[in-house]
């Protein structure tokens, strides 16, 4: 059974008990376990993270007393440049405006918050936290290097160069773009005949465009825009729709 | 004379097919009618003048562009593309010439020649509509693609009328023959884009009071929510001493189940979606209490942005039909059951609807068929289908053992 570490922040201490047991007393069910920090203020959670702490999900309300959902949000994916923690937001509203999805929450929670809606996030979280235990394997001036595919964007091609273009630095090395997506996993779509995006590092999509998360913009090509809508589609079902 | 009456003639009708040629690629501004109109005149005359004062073809084109150019100033577009649509235009007005001069050659004479321009202009009006099923379609409102194929048999069987009247005798008959056939042809199309519109209006109403029921209905229901919120308040004294006599007595079940019921006494079971939107809540919740009064489960997750930035109206109309749509189907299956997602990510905006369905469906190329498919089923689906693709989104339609699944993607911004 994974061990997965949640922060919970919530001004209410009673919602924040309640999910916390939630989590505990079914584990077995959810087949995990779960290792709970609460938190009553952003400015807490944020200064933990400032410490260094890490977390796989933050159940976040979104009205807290001084620092908003949103602001923590921010500062995780902005500052603090992390896209692997998985955000749950919970709230008494049940409509959201559109500044809560630019921080690419997994998904959104109405207070009372039930076993069932929890359960139902927190399997989505397990899957795209599952496919960053992926690596991928290159060699570098006949060093082999092991990259998490957790930290990479997406690779480019430039007249036989791969440039891999990861969170923190570029690993480039000599090789052909189409090769290397067959030891890719599925997450990796081609988009261009010079460009292979991480759909779990993608920021947002427009018709003939992507921008990952380092806000790069790269251009969708005519002859791969149809297998990358499909693509995103069926994941988004994958995720979404299925179980 | 019959020469100046056909070429006139002519003219005015093959400045008409212009005038469909750049509709057909440039958007028009309904209040440049007038300015068009004092073009159309400029065309007519200048055309016309440069002839029978030159007689050269090149200078002849020439003029012909440069006078399209001037009455294309009133529609929207590049310069580039405007320019490039008269090149087309003038390109294949040649072409039908040459055409229409080679096939009635062997019945007319050097003195009447100028019989063949009707069938020119016979010619160019079905390439215009040939071209006019290709672009257009899959543009919103204008769901009679097919019907459209059937009206350019008009024009066809009209040059084919016209090729007989120039084997004819010449006289007046064949000059009224041939007048007669050329407005035949061109009525029929005025008729067919009067028809289109007032499709396209027919359809415009029928969403419009669609939109004021639900309009009405959520109107009710905020009626109801505000009567029990006032009253909850007016009662809320009494609420806190309840309760504070339970948690004197230590009955914390109690406690909780009396909670429940007065949380219960907000939550209106008939509305079950909150986008923040008012016109999209409105019609969700009007068409999923339809579905409850046909007795069908629906379960709903729809996590949008209230201020996301789509054309609420098209993006009404696309779930509007879905659903409806999908509450026909369920409502005839044995298991009734309705599921509406609607989710947000990447900028993209995601949809699914999935219905029981009774009875062999059938999907091909994304298309229902079916007995119920040609009327109801087919425009719903096919307007869905054009909005979408407008969108540069996708629709998908599908269908498994248990449901009939249509779901979508629109990039956002």
């Amino acid at each position: 059974m994974n061990t997965y570490k949640v922060a919970i922040c919530d001004d209410e201490s009673l919602t924040c008990q309640e999910i916390e047991k939630i989590l505990i007393e079914n584990s077995q069910q959810i087949g995990a376990k779960f290792h709970a920090e609460i938190f009553y203020t952003g400015e807490a959670l944020i200064e933990s993270i400032r410490c260094g702490s890490s977390y796989d999900f933050l159940i976040l309300d979104i009205e807290l007393a001084r620092m908003s959902g949103i602001d923590v949000g921010k500062f995780l994916r902005e500052k603090n440049r992390n896209f692997h923690t998985q955000i749950i937001y919970v709230s008494s509203k049940e409509t959201y405006a559109m500044k809560l999805f630019s921080v690419q929450p997994l998904d959104f929670l109405v207070k009372p918050i039930t076993e069932e809606s929890l359960f139902k996030a927190l399997k989505r979280g397990f899957e795209i936290i599952g496919e960053s235990e992926d690596y991928f394997f290159c060699n570098v001036k006949r060093e082999n290097i092991t990259i998490s595919c957790k930290d990479i964007l997406y690779l480019s091609s430039n007249k036989r160069i791969i440039s891999v273009v990861c969170r923190d630095e570029t690993i480039e090395y000599y090789g052909k773009l189409s090769e290397e997506m067959k030891q890719l996993p599925d997450y990796f779509v081609q988009i261009h005949n010079s460009y292979a995006i991480n759909l779990n590092a993608l920021k947002k999509s427009g018709t003939d465009y992507v921008i990952m998360n380092n806000d790069e913009q790269i251009s969708v090509s005519r002859k791969y825009a149809d297998s990358f809508k499909d693509k995103i589609f069926s994941r988004w079902k994958k995720m979404c729709c299925e179980g | 004379m019959e020469y100046y009456l056909i070429n006139i003639i002519c003219n005015f009708f093959l400045l008409l097919v212009i005038r469909q040629f750049l509709g057909d690629f440039l958007q028009f501004e309904t209040g440049n009618r007038i300015k068009r109109a004092v073009f159309s005149v400029c065309w007519l005359v200048g055309t016309f003048a440069v002839n029978e004062l030159f007689h050269v073809p090149v200078v002849n084109l020439f003029t012909n562009v440069l006078l399209m150019l001037l009455i294309s100033s009133v529609y929207e577009g590049k310069l580039i593309k405007k320019l490039a649509v008269c090149m087309i235009i003038a390109v294949l007005g040649a072409a039908c010439d040459m055409l229409a001069y080679a096939l009635t050659i062997p019945f007319l004479g050097e003195s009447d020649y100028f019989y063949s321009m009707a069938l020119t202009v016979v010619f160019l009006l079905v390439i215009e509509r040939v071209l006019r099923i290709t672009i257009r379609r899959g543009k919103s409102w204008d769901v009679v693609g097919k019907e459209m194929l059937v009206l350019s048999g008009f024009p066809i069987l009209a040059a084919v009328l016209l090729y007989c009247v120039t084997a004819m005798e010449a006289g007046i008959y064949r000059l009224i023959a041939c007048i007669s056939v050329l407005g035949i042809s061109t009525l029929s199309v005025i008729l067919y884009n009067r028809l289109a519109i007032n499709l396209g209006d027919r359809m415009r109403k029928i969403y419009l009071e669609r939109e004021v029921e639900a309009y009405k209905h959520e109107m009710e229901l905020m009626r109801i929510s505000d009567r029990k919120e006032q009253n909850l308040r007016h009662d809320l004294r009494h609420h806190l001493f309840e309760i504070e006599g339970l948690a004197k007595q230590g009955e914390d079940e109690k406690i909780c189940t009396y909670i429940d019921e007065l949380r219960r006494t907000f939550v209106d079971s008939k509305q079950m979606v909150h986008t923040g939107e008012y016109e999209t809540d409105s019609l969700i919740n009007y068409l999923l209490d339809n579905a409850k009064n046909h007795q069908i489960d629906v379960t709903c997750d729809i996590k949008i942005p209230e201020d996301i930035d789509v054309s609420r109206c098209k993006l009404n109309v696309i779930v509007g039909n879905l659903l409806e749509n999908a509450i026909e189907a369920a409502a005839q299956a044995d298991e009734k059951r309705i599921v509406l997602t609607m989710q947000f990510s990447a900028g993209i905006l995601f949809l699914q609807i999935k219905n029981t369905y009774n009875g062999p469906v059938r999907v091909e190329g994304g298309h229902v068929l079916g007995k119920k498919s040609q009327n109801n089923h087919g425009i719903g689906l096919r307007s869905v289908q054009d909005l979408v693709r407008e969108q540069n989104g996708s629709l998908d339609i599908s269908v498994t053992d248990q449901f009939f699944v249509a779901e979508g993607m629109i990039p956002v911004g």
